[in-house]
């Protein structure tokens, strides 16, 4: 097992450094950098623009830069933000924390929602509330993202105000307590969260009810009912014990999905996490944070695969060997 | 839920939730109660504090303006804090730019103008108490122009030889030349405080933008309390600012909102009392809300189409003054804008400023025109498929447009259509900016979409200077007579004894299109009239923002 | 459930994804006016659905588009034609209107769904974009499934170095940043249709692939695969003989939800402005146009956004359609939760 483990984990560090390397010669050959970024009303003298080459060390070779910047994060220097002067290693972190709130609270939503809805349609499979729940969870997963945002805005922002219409924190939030900060925090993170949970809850739901279905026509259950036990015990103690763990891998993969940036609920919320923070690196060409963000990002994504892998190993011998 | 005892209990909790919003915070639409019908302006004047919430879609980059990119927001917010020598007033559409004192309560030039002299104000203190001095201008000027700072506008300084500190209250700049911009290029940039970012030397400042928000002291009438760019910065009164009774808010938010519909929703929500710049898509709904306010005015800014000269199609002026004349400017901007707020662009110095030479006149929408110019080139559509060809080619470019820039493109959507009815086949393509700025400075383009700030100054050299291909002149336009022309006219010291000749250049450009301009629209702010005596215009949005006001009720 | 019925949910499925091909292959004959067409924007923008304007084609080659004209005799001017154009009244004199007839004009615009802020016909974009946002789907999902049988197959049957090469490979694909890759693509050149399929297709087979590789592996251990191997068959024929028709099920299931996806994410990079430019009309950019004018013309988000919504649904019911009448015991659950993983990195699952 530990050697499946060793085994993968490099493999994971190989792909994290080939990601990379692919990431900093695409980026460099997009057309336009940071010295070029004009602005309507200035414009930047050749002289100029030169001198900013020479200061962001963008006037070498290409394979020096590089061999410099990954000797740099060797070290675990991350370099500089163009657009923002500050180390990059800060703003990253700075937006991770964001991300992680959003993405732990979408999750929850996600399973709680999965989870109920999934055993309400599983005890009574065929029924009226069956394929209601069926029928919503498609609609659901049918639309695009930005649309459930902007219909939520719409209709909890303007038409009946009782929700922020975006953001993390409301204005006044450095003159309140930390209960009422929290609380301010909680009220920003119900819309975003609520849409982007219900978006997925929909494969959830299908996950639990056919997984439960599956469970509760083996014998044990069918002894456990013909032994007495209440049909509720029989559903959430002895059936859904079995029927979870497999939901477990799935959470995990979700997770860091979630985490690798929704860059479209950021936009349309004004969440300040990774995802919108990498798509403005991008476009202003800041060379070390898109580089940064884009670590921190396939870090996630490697991670949940090597998560998941491991968890399939422990349940399934077979794939160690492989 | 297990226990149905949990039940009131959890509704209680719902409904505490949902309504402890309240009281925190600034309110507004939040607590979903009605709102107060509009009141007129306070006839008792100004109330001190309150505070305003300002919106952007951008995040300001840091406090150091010399470092971090200059985008809009941050020129904004530094002004705030640091202010300059003198004030420049939005005049400038009547006649060249006055300004009023600011740090500085007075100047004067020597008779050769090489030389001026400024007197600084006696009350003006850093928020530490440190008075401003003498050496916190010279300290600015050498920061400005140091190479590892590399400021984007280091250029302006280019003719300044040196700052002289005559004592602590007065200094001298002394120029190499003279020309008609001494004045604006000196009073470029906020005055920094030499006695606190003089600690880190100059080639450490790139990188550290951190470091000068942690060490911050300010002239102005606001001070940081908060700095959280992705969502919002807070500025609190700076008690020691020189102007005794300003600002009159106790605190303004810069919030960050990246998706202008969001924007524009929290406008409407009172979560955000001031935009400065609406879609004109959103005017009427602005203008039928009795608690906002639509503050709309001249922009100096123009777009126009770029045929890059470099393209065989477009080397010929004749030829550019038939694709002028095949399209419909007049339906363009009746389409694209609402109501009056855009006109056809005449010239590139926009119609609200004295320099514009009033004896000129759009070309009018003339497709047969445009039509016949062309044949008598040698455009003929041989195989009938619509399109004009000569010797074998057909007249097709690419129009690119830059993403992000809505009116753009839609402009080259309907450029598309109407160069159509002539025979000419245009591709409107959308680009991310940063590209299209490549393909511009690179000169690799067909033809593209793009706007201009007009300077102040009247100074064209830019985008029409033979040598400016990089800058602003993107299509290679080539001109001796106008380079020499916009050195005559920058070099007289009264710009106003320019105007025959600025009258001149705008003749030459109106018969060469180098450009084919479009438009030039005003912007639209929008504030909720809580929130009295704003008046952003061309400058600044915040232009007097130590003077804006709210009702006392908040 | 008897065989012989097709259940409901792939008579459903077939039937919406059936409608909606059929209205995009149709397009040309069901589109009342040419795509582009902008005959007189400033009076017929913003349009609401059932609009019919009169139109009226003038000497000079231009169009005027009025709510209402009147022919008149003898007037001031002599005959000619009254318009009722922008709230105001427009007199023509006869010679400058081509299209004269006795009662008005002989042509007319009839705008079913309303217009966009050109004053362009929306039914008829809807049509077009319909044909552009399917094409991407299916041939996306054609390159996908390609990719992914091929590249799944080969790791299932090529050996251990072979298996452990491609997946690494598979692994990278996944890993490297999507949204990168298209801010990237659109800098360097606006992605057309061609193009967008290409990159969507070549970044979203990884999730086919895994599922290949499991199933030709499962089902290659089975008895009659090593008796074909026993033979002598080569491994190419058994593999297109034997192995992929049994493992067709789930993955033509899972290829159906990707149709699915593949249109939502289309429409999502519209949404952050990376997707298919304007003028190529898609669902995805004419919801986010509309959106910007929302309180204008709630109709040009709406009926874009009905449409996607249709069409997404009808697959991944036809897909849910297909196993109940396929494989009833295939855990589409499962298949349903791994294809999120279709969907690549710094993008969300919606």
């Amino acid at each position: 097992m530990i050697r499946f483990i060793l085994r993968r984990l490099a493999a994971s560090l190989l792909l994290l450094y080939l990601v990379l390397t692919a990431t900093f010669f695409l980026l460099h050959l997009a057309p336009g950098s940071p010295a070029t970024v004009i602005l309507e009303d200035q414009r930047i003298s050749a002289e100029q623009r030169e001198n900013l080459r020479r200061v962001y060390g963008l006037d070498r070779p290409l394979p020096v830069q590089y061999a410099r910047w990954l000797s740099a994060v060797a070290r675990g220097d991350w370099g500089t933000s163009f657009s923002q002067q500050r180390p990059v290693k800060r703003v990253v972190l700075d937006a991770v924390p964001a991300t992680m709130i959003l993405a732990v609270a979408a999750l929850l939503v996600e399973q709680a929602a999965g989870l109920v809805f999934g055993i309400v349609a599983a005890r009574r499979p065929g029924s009226a509330a069956d394929h209601a729940i069926r029928v919503v969870s498609l609609l659901l997963f049918s639309q695009p993202g930005f649309w459930l945002g902007l219909m939520a805005i719409l209709l909890f922002s303007l038409a009946w105000p009782i929700l922020p219409a975006g953001h993390m924190y409301s204005v006044g939030v450095d003159e309140m307590g930390s209960g009422a900060r929290l609380l301010d925090l909680l009220r920003h993170l119900i819309l975003p969260a609520v849409v982007l949970g219900l978006a997925e809850a929909g494969s959830v739901v299908r996950y639990v009810r056919s997984s439960l279905l599956d469970v509760l026509g083996q014998e044990y259950i069918r002894a456990a009912r013909a032994k007495g036990i209440s049909e509720r015990r029989v559903v959430w103690v002895h059936a859904l014990r079995n029927a979870l763990p497999p939901l477990i891998q799935v959470m995990a993969i979700s997770l860091i999905s979630l985490l690798s940036g929704a860059l479209v609920m950021e936009v349309v919320f004004s969440w300040p996490g990774i995802g919108r923070l990498t798509f403005d690196a991008i476009l202003s060409r800041d060379y070390p944070l898109v580089l940064a963000a884009t670590a921190f990002s396939a870090v996630m994504v490697l991670a949940a695969n090597l998560m998941a892998d491991v968890l399939h190993a422990l349940a399934d011998p077979r794939v160690r060997d492989e | 839920m297990r226990s149905r005892s949990a039940r009131p209990l959890f509704a209680a909790l719902l409904v505490l939730f949902l309504t402890a919003g309240c009281d925190g915070g600034k309110g507004g639409g939040e607590d979903g109660a009605a709102t107060p019908a509009p009141r007129p302006a306070s006839a008792l004047g100004p109330q001190r504090g309150g505070t305003v919430v300002i919106g952007w879609t951008a995040a300001p980059t840091g406090v150091n303006e010399l470092i971090t990119q200059a985008t809009a927001i941050t020129t904004e917010l530094v002004r705030q804090l640091f202010p300059q020598l003198l004030q420049e007033q939005p005049d400038f559409e009547e006649h060249p730019p006055t300004f009023r004192p600011l740090l500085a309560r007075s100047y004067e030039w020597s008779p050769d103008r090489k030389t001026l002299t400024f007197h600084l104000r006696e009350d003006a203190v850093w928020s530490d108490g440190v008075p401003v001095t003498a050496d916190d201008v010279r300290f600015t000027w050498q920061a400005e122009t140091h190479p590892d700072v590399a400021w984007d506008s280091a250029y302006m300084k280019e003719h300044i030889t040196d700052v002289e500190v005559v004592n602590p209250k007065t200094v001298r700049f002394h120029f190499a030349k003279v020309y008609a911009k001494q004045l604006e290029d000196v009073n470029e940039g906020g005055i920094l405080p030499s006695h606190v970012w003089g600690k880190l030397p100059f080639p450490q400042w790139r990188g550290n933008a951190d470091w000068f928000r942690e060490h911050l002291v300010v002239s102005g009438p606001f001070n940081v309390s908060s700095w959280d760019p992705q969502q919002q910065v807070v500025l609190v009164r700076n008690p020691r600012y020189f102007e005794k009774d300003l600002p009159h808010l106790d605190k303004v938010v810069i919030r960050n909102v990246a998706d202008p519909a969001s924007l524009i929703t929290q406008l409407f929500s009172g979560e955000v009392d001031f935009v400065p710049q609406v879609q004109p898509s959103e005017m009427k709904s602005i203008q039928e809300d009795p608690r906002l306010r639509l503050i709309p005015y001249w922009f100096r800014l123009y777009v126009c189409v770029i045929w890059n000269e470099r393209n065989p199609l477009f080397a010929d002026a004749d030829v550019r003054r038939a694709l002028t004349l095949g399209i419909d400017r007049q339906t363009i901007v009746d389409t694209l804008f609402p109501g009056d707020i855009a006109r056809v662009a005449v010239s590139p110095i926009v119609q609200s400023v004295w320099a514009f030479d009033r004896s000129l006149g759009p070309l009018p929408y003339d497709p047969r025109e445009s039509r016949r110019i062309l044949e008598s080139k040698g455009w003929k559509d041989s195989n009938g498929d619509g399109i004009l060809d000569k010797n074998g080619k057909p007249f097709s470019f690419v129009l690119l447009s830059n993403a992000g820039n809505q009116q753009r493109n839609d402009a080259s959507v309907m450029i598309q259509e109407q160069l159509k009815q002539v025979g000419i086949r245009a591709e409107p393509r959308v680009v991310e900016f940063n590209s299209l700025v490549n393909d511009a400075t690179g000169g690799t383009f067909d033809a593209m979409v793009f706007g201009f700030t007009m300077d102040t100054s009247m100074d064209l050299t830019a985008q029409f200077g033979s040598d400016s291909v990089e800058e602003g002149n993107f299509g290679a336009y080539k001109n001796p007579e106008i380079d020499r022309l916009m050195v005559e006219a920058m070099a007289k010291p009264q710009a106003q004894d320019a105007k025959p000749i600025f009258d001149r250049i705008q003749q030459i450009l109106h018969r060469d299109q180098p450009v084919t301009l479009l438009w030039e629209s005003q912007r639209l702010s929008a504030i909720n009239r809580r929130v009295h005596d704003a008046r952003p215009n061309v400058l600044f949005s915040l232009y007097n923002l130590e003077d804006w006001w709210v009702d006392a009720d908040r | 459930m008897s065989s012989k019925r097709l259940p409901g949910s792939l008579r459903w499925g077939i039937g919406m994804t059936g409608l909606v091909l059929l209205a995009a292959l149709a397009a040309p004959l069901l589109a009342p006016y040419s795509l582009s067409e902008q005959l007189d924007p400033v009076a017929a923008r913003y349009r609401p659905p059932g609009t019919v304007l009169q139109a009226v084609h003038l000497a000079d080659g231009r169009w005027r588009l009025a709510d209402r004209v009147e022919r008149i005799a003898d007037g001031l001017e002599g005959n000619g034609l009254v318009l009722e154009r922008l709230g105001r009244r427009e007199i023509l004199p006869e010679a400058q209107v081509l299209n004269l007839t006795a009662g008005g004009v002989a042509d007319r615009r009839v705008f079913l769904l309303g217009t966009d802020k050109f004053g362009r016909d929306l039914w008829t974009r809807m049509l077009y974009g319909a044909r552009v946002s399917l094409a991407v789907g299916m041939l996306s999902m054609a390159l996908a499934l390609t990719l992914g049988v091929a590249v799944g197959s080969a790791a299932a049957l090529g050996g251990p170095l072979a298996d452990a090469l491609l997946m690494r490979t598979v692994d990278a694909i996944i890993s490297f940043p999507f949204l990168f890759l298209m801010i990237l693509l659109s800098a360097l050149f606006a992605p057309g249709t061609g193009a967008m399929i290409l990159i969507l297709g070549s970044v979203t087979w990884t999730g086919i692939c895994r599922l290949t590789r499991a199933e030709v592996r499962g089902l290659a251990r089975r008895e009659f695969a090593v008796a074909a191997r026993a033979i002598g068959q080569t491994p190419i024929k058994i593999l297109l003989r034997h192995l992929l028709p049994n493992a067709l099920t789930p993955i033509l299931i899972r290829a159906t939800l990707l149709i699915g996806n593949l249109i939502l994410l289309e429409s999502s990079l519209s949404f952050l402005g990376l997707g298919i430019q304007a003028p190529t009309p898609t669902w995805g950019n004419m919801i986010a146009e509309g959106r910007e004018a929302l309180s204008q013309g709630w109709w040009i988000a709406t009926f874009p956004g009905a449409a996607l919504a249709v069409t997404v649904i009808g697959f991944n019911l036809l897909a849910d359609g297909l196993r109940d009448f396929l494989d009833p015991r295939l855990d589409l659950a499962r298949l349903d939760l791994e294809t999120r993983s279709d969907r690549p990195a710094m993008l969300p699952p919606s």
